[in-house]
């Protein structure tokens, strides 16, 4: 058990209603009570008692009323002696407790040593260590939620029921080695490989669900595209609420790329608005059009914007693009048919009632199918028509973007899989890899000892994911990536 | 009354190796026997090595002990077992004739200077102030000695069972050792009981051989010794059949009879070389069990039915026999028996195999929970050089778990302990790819030269070997992957440049280069793991219980006083996390020395 007492601000500095300065250690009932005047001491309180009062500083002033948490050990997150000053929030007050504390003897932490306590004090396995730091840098909803499965045990569990098929299969291998006329049928290899193969594909559905995971961690670029003066800039302002792009009538008013991100089903799309995608003498607008070629292939998810009111035109424009950017059509260069894209119908409205100086475009009928198009050799998902300046004109994107989300989210493999560090990433490929040599040799029914070595390295990279058998550098390496605080 | 520098206590296979090798150390050793006929006796099955047993009779030769070289001399079959799993667990087996191999390893005895035989039964030690000073016989003599080794099998309070009759004994037609035990207790040891047994004897000419199939030798076989030049050419044949539905009819229907199935015998058996009738229980599904006939000697008639021990009535026993293919008109010579006994946990030793409450005595053997003459002569030898190695102030001598089985089974008795007759198995050897039969001399040569346990001769040959493997290596690699990959051993040696480094050279060299990238992995494994073997616990890790370590591990380490992280780690109950904690505490402990020590 640690000897000092460590404490750190708990939120993030800044503007707040309220501010979390957090102990942990054997002194920190005792530091706080010094610090602190209210109708009981925290050093008489009961664990999980909250205490309202004045916070003093060195000289017995009073810095701000407070809220005092007491956890007393092993029940509290380090499984130390902790307290928790609520404050009120802001850079002064949370500061000035900060640094009384510190005069007072407490230590300022280290990056991630409350969570480095808890798993040192046995509250945490590493797997669920490391969830925290994503829990704190979870960017949406469904990355915290994943970070919160991870640190409840989803992602332990998962190993331990991997790892308890492993030590069958294992056994079965020693005792064929070490029993070899008890057991050992001749070419029961076949079966071990089989099973092995079992093993092995769930760990590789895993590595293969990563990507998506990940993307649902960090969110999904989704970048609108499409001929000038279409309405994307109109299109991203209706999704994402408000005003963020500037809108004109006037083709190629948006010269470079725009970002708003929106939120749906808990993950974050990060919508790139670009400039017109034309050909151009221009030089600002031919930078323009290049930068959204080079978001374009970057993206996860392309909204292909297209003018109903003149589909053939647009259609035109876009293929003349295409050649120009990707020096040929079909497939290469921007879009891709890896990009999945969702084609999006604007003015709509105009269609319907014939556009001004649009002659008989109102009628004019949209392309039945892609091929020979610009959008030829792509991964088109849905099609949709818009109406951008119109309140919830843009609802059947929305709609469309969000039926997408799974298959763009979890790339080729269908299955949601835990969330994994780079880390763990890197020993569920030493895993899968160990197995696949493992069964390789299991089907020629040979070299026990190197299968019975594959299986035990599958076992130490898989452990190694939820902390067994990690030394000191991994440990320090996991806990420095935390923000100081938790 | 007679002195001696070193006593060995009991001339059996872990006896035997402890008198000779500390003989070759140079130091005068008397053997005290209780029976001058049983020295170096087989009471079990008639063969040496086997899976894993291969490899420590392997090393046992390397580092200059008599096993290999014995049973080179009396085998009568060679095998090399498991060809099929890998060249890691490839292990040696012979056939031996056990008469011959008792007679010659006495001779040898006999022929040593430094060994003088005394006939005599040890009934208690002499100890003052926590050391050894001798021993007290039967006939009251004391013998003084500075060393004890301990090597009584399985003697103490040994009790013999067939079927409902239970006999005093420590062998058939043996008597037990009494006294010892409670001695032993005296002294502040605490005894535990064990169970073995074995199979019947049977009369060759009463063998329908023509229903057997035949299970001959290796041609050509291969020696155990390193310095065997050669191997008496004509090799007997063994033989297999099986149990029968009617064999295990009958078992099931006379198993109220067994003294393992009524209660009578509470010493935990051996899990893994169960009696007939515990396989018969315990597999219910398996419709026949392997039998392998096994001839006792060159010249007896008297066969060995390995696979049906057993402790049940003779009646019985004689009416199973006639159920096995081949057997139907089996004589009974001997029946076969379970016996009980007394063991001391070996968690009461050291690493040097000598025992923590007594200086200066060393338990080998049976006595320590092993089973089989290999796992009893590596200790024997061990126990003899760190016994040998004290007398003479010199440093004791220790194997690591990376460098050889002897480590892996002395580092699993001390540390872990066990609860039933322990066996060596390859799977015990985290490390089994470093430790294979062929490179036994790369292992240890270097301990044998600074420990003085091989003639200059015998040294001279062994470095040949390791310089002869190098040289393979090296001309192997020469000739490319591709060429290697296909490579068959007998078209190598044909080659000038390796004819005369020897087959075995040459396959060894094969291995190692096939199996490079295996090698290379596991000795990062070696490294990783010598981390936690030098990351040191204080001895105040025992007395104030670690936050977050579990109460079984504190427990443990009560019990245990593990030296190092790495010890910690392998003890039974001992969880990851557990093993997290005290890494961490480990490193935070060295950080505060290292800080608190001047720069």
């Amino acid at each position: 058990m640690a000897d000092d007492t460590i404490v750190a601000p708990a939120t993030a500095p800044g503007e707040a209603a309220v501010a979390l300065v957090r102990l942990s250690g054997p002194g920190a009932l005792g530091i706080a009570a010094r610090h602190f005047s209210g109708k009981r001491s925290p050093e008489e309180t009961p664990t999980h008692r909250i205490l309202h009062g004045r916070f003093l500083d060195l000289a017995g002033a009073p810095i701000d009323t407070v809220l005092l948490s007491v956890f007393r050990a092993p029940h509290s997150y380090t499984g130390e002696d902790v307290v928790e000053i609520s404050s009120h929030g802001g850079a002064a007050v949370p500061a000035a407790i900060f640094e009384t504390l510190v005069r007072a003897g407490a230590r300022p932490a280290r990056p991630g040593e409350f969570t480095e306590r808890a798993f040192r004090n046995g509250k945490l396995d590493l797997a669920q260590a490391e969830a925290v730091a994503a829990l704190v840098r979870a960017r949406s909803d469904r990355a915290a939620r994943a970070a919160r499965d991870a640190l409840g045990g989803a992602l332990s569990r998962r190993i331990e029921r991997l790892d308890g098929a492993l030590v069958a299969l294992l056994a079965e291998v020693e005792a064929r080695i070490d029993f070899p006329a008890e057991t050992g049928e001749p070419l029961d290899g076949v079966v071990l490989a089989g099973r092995c193969a079992e093993i092995a594909s769930e760990v590789g559905g895993w590595l293969e669900g990563l990507p998506g995971a990940r993307r649902r961690e960090a969110g999904v670029s989704v970048v609108l595209a499409g001929p000038p003066n279409v309405g994307k800039s109109s299109l991203l302002n209706a999704l994402v609420g408000y005003d963020r792009a500037i809108v004109s009538d006037t083709p190629g008013t948006t010269r470079d790329t725009v970002e708003s991100s929106i939120w749906l089903d808990g993950v974050e799309l990060r919508m790139v608005d670009t400039a017109g995608l034309r050909s151009s003498v221009d030089p600002i607008e031919r930078l323009g059009t290049e930068r959204a070629a080079l978001a374009l292939s970057r993206s996860d998810l392309a909204v292909v914007v297209l003018d109903r009111s003149a589909p053939q035109a647009s259609m035109d424009a876009l293929a003349e693009v295409r050649r120009a950017v990707d020096g040929g059509a079909g497939a290469g260069g921007v879009l891709t048919e890896e990009t999945p894209v969702v084609v999006a119908w604007n003015k709509a409205d105009l269609a319907r009632v014939g556009a001004p100086g649009s002659l008989g475009a109102s009628e004019a009928p949209r392309p039945s199918r892609w091929d020979g198009t610009a959008l030829a050799g792509t991964r088109i998902l849905a099609e949709v028509e818009t109406v951008a300046i119109e309140p919830m004109g843009a609802a059947p994107l929305r709609a469309a973007l969000r039926e997408a989300l799974p298959s763009v989210l979890s790339g080729h493999a269908g299955a949601e899989v835990p969330t994994t560090s780079a880390r763990q990433e890197a020993l569920l490929g030493e895993a899968h890899a160990a197995l696949r040599r493992a069964e390789t040799a299991l089907r020629a029914d040979d070299s026990y000892d190197l299968v019975a070595l594959d299986l035990t390295d599958a076992r130490r990279a898989l452990g190694e994911i939820v902390g067994r058998g990690v030394d000191q550098e991994v440990v320090a390496a996991i806990f420095s990536r935390f923000c100081i605080g938790k | 009354m007679s002195r001696f520098p070193l006593l060995v206590i009991g001339a059996g296979h872990a006896g035997c190796e402890a008198a000779c090798i500390a003989a070759r150390m140079g130091i005068e050793v008397g053997l005290v026997t209780m029976s001058l006929e049983s020295i170096a006796h087989m009471p079990c099955n008639p063969a040496i090595g086997g899976l894993a047993k291969g490899h420590l009779v392997r090393e046992i030769d390397a580092l200059g002990g008599i096993m290999g070289r014995m049973a080179d001399r009396a085998g009568i079959q060679f095998k090399m077992l498991n060809r099929g799993r890998g060249p890691a667990v490839w292990s040696p087996r012979a056939q031996e004739d056990k008469a011959l191999y008792r007679s010659i390893v006495r001779e040898h005895l006999e022929s040593t200077p430094e060994i003088t035989i005394v006939a005599a039964q040890v009934v208690s030690f002499v100890v003052r102030d926590g050391a050894i000073h001798g021993v007290q016989t039967a006939d009251g003599a004391i013998i003084e000695a500075s060393a004890v080794v301990v090597t009584p099998g399985t003697f103490l309070n040994g009790l013999l069972h067939v079927g409902d009759k239970s006999v005093p004994g420590g062998r058939v037609g043996e008597a037990p050792s009494r006294g010892l035990s409670d001695c032993l207790i005296d002294l502040g040891f605490s005894l535990v009981r064990l169970k073995t047994g074995t199979p019947p004897r049977i009369h060759r000419d009463s063998i329908d051989f023509s229903r057997c199939i035949e299970q001959p030798g290796d041609d050509p076989p291969r020696p155990f010794s390193h310095f065997t030049d050669s191997l008496c050419a004509e090799q007997v044949l063994c033989h297999l059949t099986a149990t029968t539905a009617e064999t295990h009819d009958l078992i099931r229907a006379n198993l109220h009879r067994s003294p393992l199935y009524t209660g009578k015998i509470r010493g935990i058996g051996p899990r893994y070389c169960p009696s007939v009738e515990d396989k018969v229980v315990r597999f219910a599904e398996k419709p026949s069990h392997q039998v392998f006939l096994e001839p006792e000697g060159r010249t007896t008639h008297e066969y060995y039915v390995n696979g049906l021990s057993t402790s049940l009535p003779e009646d019985v026993q004689r009416a199973m026999l006639k159920t096995v293919p081949g057997l139907e008109n089996a004589e009974l010579l001997r029946t076969g028996y379970a016996v009980e006994y007394d063991f001391v946990p070996p968690t009461q030793l050291r690493p040097t195999l000598e025992t923590r409450p007594v200086r200066g005595l060393y338990l080998a053997g049976q006595i320590n929970g092993t089973s089989g003459y290999e796992e009893a002569a590596a200790q024997g030898l061990m126990a003899g050089i760190n016994a040998a190695l004290k007398l003479s102030g010199r440093d004791p001598f220790t194997l690591g778990r990376n460098e050889a089985y002897i480590g892996v089974l002395i580092d699993d008795l001390v540390i872990k302990g066990t609860e039933e007759p322990y066996r060596m198995f390859t799977s015990s050897a985290e490390h089994r790819l470093l430790l294979r039969q062929d490179n036994a001399p790369e292992r240890l040569a270097h301990h044998a030269r600074a420990l003085g346990t091989l003639t200059p001769e015998e040294l001279v040959r062994l470095e040949g070997r390791v310089a002869a493997r190098g040289e393979a290596l090296r001309v192997v690699r020469t000739l490319g992957t591709a060429a290697v990959a296909g490579a068959d051993t007998a078209a190598l040696s044909a080659r000038p440049d390796l004819a005369a480094l020897g087959l075995e050279a040459i396959e060894s060299a094969l291995v190692e280069i096939r199996y490079e990238g295996y090698i290379g992995r596991q000795t990062r494994a070696v490294e990783r793991a010598s981390r936690n073997e030098h990351l040191a616990l204080s001895d105040e890790i025992a007395s104030q219980p670690l936050q977050g370590l579990s109460r079984e591990a504190h427990e443990k380490i009560q019990r245990f006083k593990p030296a190092t992280v790495g010890q910690a780690a392998r003890l039974p109950g001992f969880s990851p996390a557990d093993v997290a904690v005290l890494i961490i505490y480990a490193e935070r402990e060295r950080r505060r020395v290292a800080a608190q020590s001047p720069a």
